[in-house]
């Protein structure tokens, strides 16, 4: 009896508790699947398809939800997106810590249940979930609406993949790297910013001879002498060598590329660099450069809003990566690329892709960009866009002005298929800025390609 | 002199202690001098990690009100947090009464059961739950995540709370019966009296775990005005830039409410910690 009665109050407790997990159901957002026929998709880049008043719930997985300004900026654009288009109701599930965006990306991937729009910094992983068809392709869009694709730079080339056709997210951060220097110190010394190579080493020999470092290089970071080896071949060599020394069909101890080691080693000798660049790091290198105690200072774009509040900031100017005079025609390939982008996920149809669709273009156009960039006070977008002087400042004008003709290539061993041989390159490099010989610099990079594929 | 001596030889033992307890205050110190920083002063190399700020920046502490929305987020994490914890403790009290002090058949697998659920690693259940959640449209939802925390915690609480039911005499029970008391009277007035030092115990462990927990936050909850405070701490966190400073004032701001919790309950926590370990 007593049994009884105790296993009838049992379950009833658990009844009640399982009935409060029924309930809720209830209780969420209230997502009505829309399967409604497409409209054509967005052809202004501002408004979503106005086919018709149903009710369509996206949600969008960003690393923009902290109170950066370049979140708050975003969050602000997808707002009035919000308002313009009261059918469209966004849930934003962005979260920007990196370990904890990709556990809640790569559980959602896992459940088959993505996002209709994410975040995505591309490359290889990427073209995975391109093939499985977690993102969907976008070039059929892209090239129906102009307005919207056109301004973009020539920085796809991470969300392209050989073994399956399309473009598959459209970019909204961009880097780039570029020479910025000390316009006092030209004056000093009566020298123009150098266009070419062979200005860059003639206004070298001038700042040595007047004391100042012509370009300090902190070696220490390894990655600074990456950096200055993907501007040169870029420069020399041209944006397809990188693809060549990818899929093998050049070789790092090529003639070619001795000679661009050869170049470094012969630079760093000289003194271009500063005493021993080995034993000090990028931000003593910045340091330097703050002080007046070195001319010129390669660096990327992220680099501007540290520029523009360093003690040099009037005195910071910028100029593209110098050319080799005699090849003129990589006068235009810069070390560079975009960084997060937006893509839609594979599985959105109908009216919830249009949705998703229509908020990618309102969050990457123009107009978005320039919003962006006002709310930021600067910043250098992946688009050809006039930059407001009143809003932004002088930096971020004149390296914005720089990109308009330019196609952009990442560090050489990005593209590799060998991921150990973006440690192998600059640490390589770093031994010959200790002593080690170009020619065998060169061969030792090589051996690890030969190591591998053997 | 047998005192002297019992002085003498419980030196070292202070000794240690104090060291200990130096180690032990380390990261509040360091937590406390924190929060009055900013970012240049924290990674400053000039100064050390427990030099002292050169201002005292309260702002840091009107930014995690303001731009962390700190007092929202504590009162979720409260609210979540204290009906978790309820659940946890009526469920699995319940419960262990029938494991512990009823003779089914099935008392065993049941208690193997929750214990198979102390050992499941809560990542792996990630995918199926986010399926269920979004299934049953779940995200943001309050009921949701403390059913999902409920669960997810009473294995440990119904194994605590078993383990003491268990050392409990059975003729407790006969007597009680005997004297005309129902089933239920013995489970409230009884039994669970008898069995508050496992109860508190299983009760502090389940708020902890969610007043800290980040994952299931992460993975339901998108609407700020949801927040709980380790989300809330997020909104410090850049994917260029962390602001350090208002991340250590909350820091400091919800953990106050813990350790005077943790004060208060404190004798009953460790004697709970023991309970069920030895059969009387």
């Amino acid at each position: 009896m007593l049994r009884r009665k105790i296993s009838m109050a049992l379950a009833v407790a658990i009844s009640v508790s399982m009935l409060g997990m029924a309930g809720c159901g209830s209780g969420g957002n209230t997502a009505v699947d829309t399967s409604a026929s497409s409209a054509a998709a967005g052809t202004s880049s501002t408004s979503a398809p106005q086919s018709s008043n149903e009710k369509v719930a996206i949600r969008i997985l960003t690393r923009l939800s902290s109170n950066q300004p370049n979140a708050v900026a975003f969050r602000d654009r997808v707002k009035e997106f919000e308002d313009k288009n009261p059918n469209i109701t966004i849930e934003d599930q962005s979260i920007e810590d990196e370990a904890s965006f990709n556990t809640k990306f790569k559980t959602a991937v896992a459940s088959g249940d993505v996002p209709e729009l994410f975040q995505t910094y591309g490359g290889a992983a990427f073209g995975e979930y391109a093939k499985s068809g977690v993102a969907a392709d976008l070039s059929a869009d892209l090239e129906a609406d102009k307005t919207w694709s056109e301004p973009f730079l020539p920085v796809f080339e991470n969300f392209q993949f050989k073994d399956v056709e399309g473009t598959y997210a459209v970019p909204y951060e961009f880097f780039a790297v570029a020479l910025f220097y000390n316009k006092d110190l030209f004056k000093q010394i009566g020298a123009e910013p150098p266009k070419t190579i062979e200005e860059f080493e003639a206004v070298s020999e001038k700042f040595k001879a007047a004391g100042i470092v012509p370009m300090a290089l902190g070696e220490k970071d390894v990655w600074r002498g990456g950096h200055l080896i993907a501007n040169l071949i870029d420069k020399k060599l041209g944006a397809q060598k990188n693809m060549d020394l990818a899929d093998r069909k050049a070789r790092y101890d090529d003639p070619d590329m001795v000679e661009i080691f050869k170049i470094i080693n012969d630079w760093a000798k000289k003194g271009y660099f500063g005493d021993k660049p080995a034993t000090y790091d990028n931000n003593a290198e910045k340091a330097m450069f703050h002080s007046g105690k070195s001319a010129m200072h390669m660096n990327g774009s992220w680099y501007v809003p540290e520029a523009t509040a360093s003690p040099i900031a009037d005195k910071v100017g910028v100029v593209p990566f110098p050319y080799f005079s005699d090849k003129p025609d990589n006068q235009n390939v810069w070390m560079g690329g975009a960084g997060g982008a937006f893509c839609i996920s594979g599985k959105a149809e109908g009216a919830k892709r249009d949705a998703a669709l229509s908020l990618l273009k309102y969050t990457t156009s123009v107009d978005a960009f320039k919003y962006y960039q006002k709310v930021q006070k600067g910043g250098i977008f992946p688009i050809k866009m006039e930059s407001d002087p009143s809003v932004v400042d002088r930096l971020t004008v004149e390296y914005s002005n720089l990109l308009n003709s330019a196609e952009f290539k990442a560090e050489v061993y990005s593209y590799d298929p060998l991921p150990t041989m973006s440690d192998k390159v600059r640490n390589e490099i770093q031994g010959m800025f200790s002593g080690q010989d170009p020619e065998k610099t060169a061969k030792n990079i090589q051996s690890e390609i030969d190591k591998n594929t053997k | 002199m047998n005192k002297k001596l019992y002085k003498l030889r419980s030196l070292p033992v202070y000794i240690l202690a104090t060291v200990w307890a130096v180690i032990n205050l380390y990261p509040i110190l360091f937590t406390v001098i924190s929060s009055f920083k900013n970012n240049d002063e924290l990674f400053s190399s000039a100064t050390s990690a427990l030099s002292l700020p050169t201002s005292l920046r309260f702002e840091n502490y009107v930014e995690a009100f303001t731009k962390g929305n700190l007092a929202r987020c504590l009162v979720n994490s409260i609210f979540i947090s204290g009906s978790s914890t309820f659940l946890v403790l009526l469920l699995a009290s319940m419960i262990s009464f029938v494991i512990a002090r009823l003779s089914y058949k099935i008392n065993n697998i049941l208690l193997i059961y929750f214990t198979l659920g102390v050992m499941i690693p809560i990542h792996t259940t990630l995918v199926p739950l986010l399926k269920m959640v979004n299934t049953l449209h779940g995200q943001n939802n309050y009921l949701m995540i403390i059913v999902l925390y409920t669960t997810f915690n009473m294995p440990m609480a119904v194994l605590l709370i078993v383990g003491h039911m268990k050392s409990i005499s059975k003729s407790m029970d006969e007597s009680a019966i005997l004297d005309g008391c129902g089933p239920l009277r013995l489970y409230g007035n009884i039994i669970i009296p008898l069995t508050l030092p496992a109860i508190s115990t299983a009760g502090i462990i389940t708020f902890l775990y969610v007043y800290n927990d980040l994952l299931f936050g992460v993975m339901f909850i998108s609407n700020k005005s949801m927040y709980t405070i380790t989300l809330g701490m997020l909104t410090f966190v850049g994917a260029k830039v962390t602001e350090y400073g208002p991340i250590f004032a909350s820091i400091i701001i919800t953990v106050l409410p813990m350790v005077i919790i943790y004060l208060l309950f404190q004798e009953k926590v460790e004697s709970g910690l023991a309970a069920g370990a030895v059969k009387e």
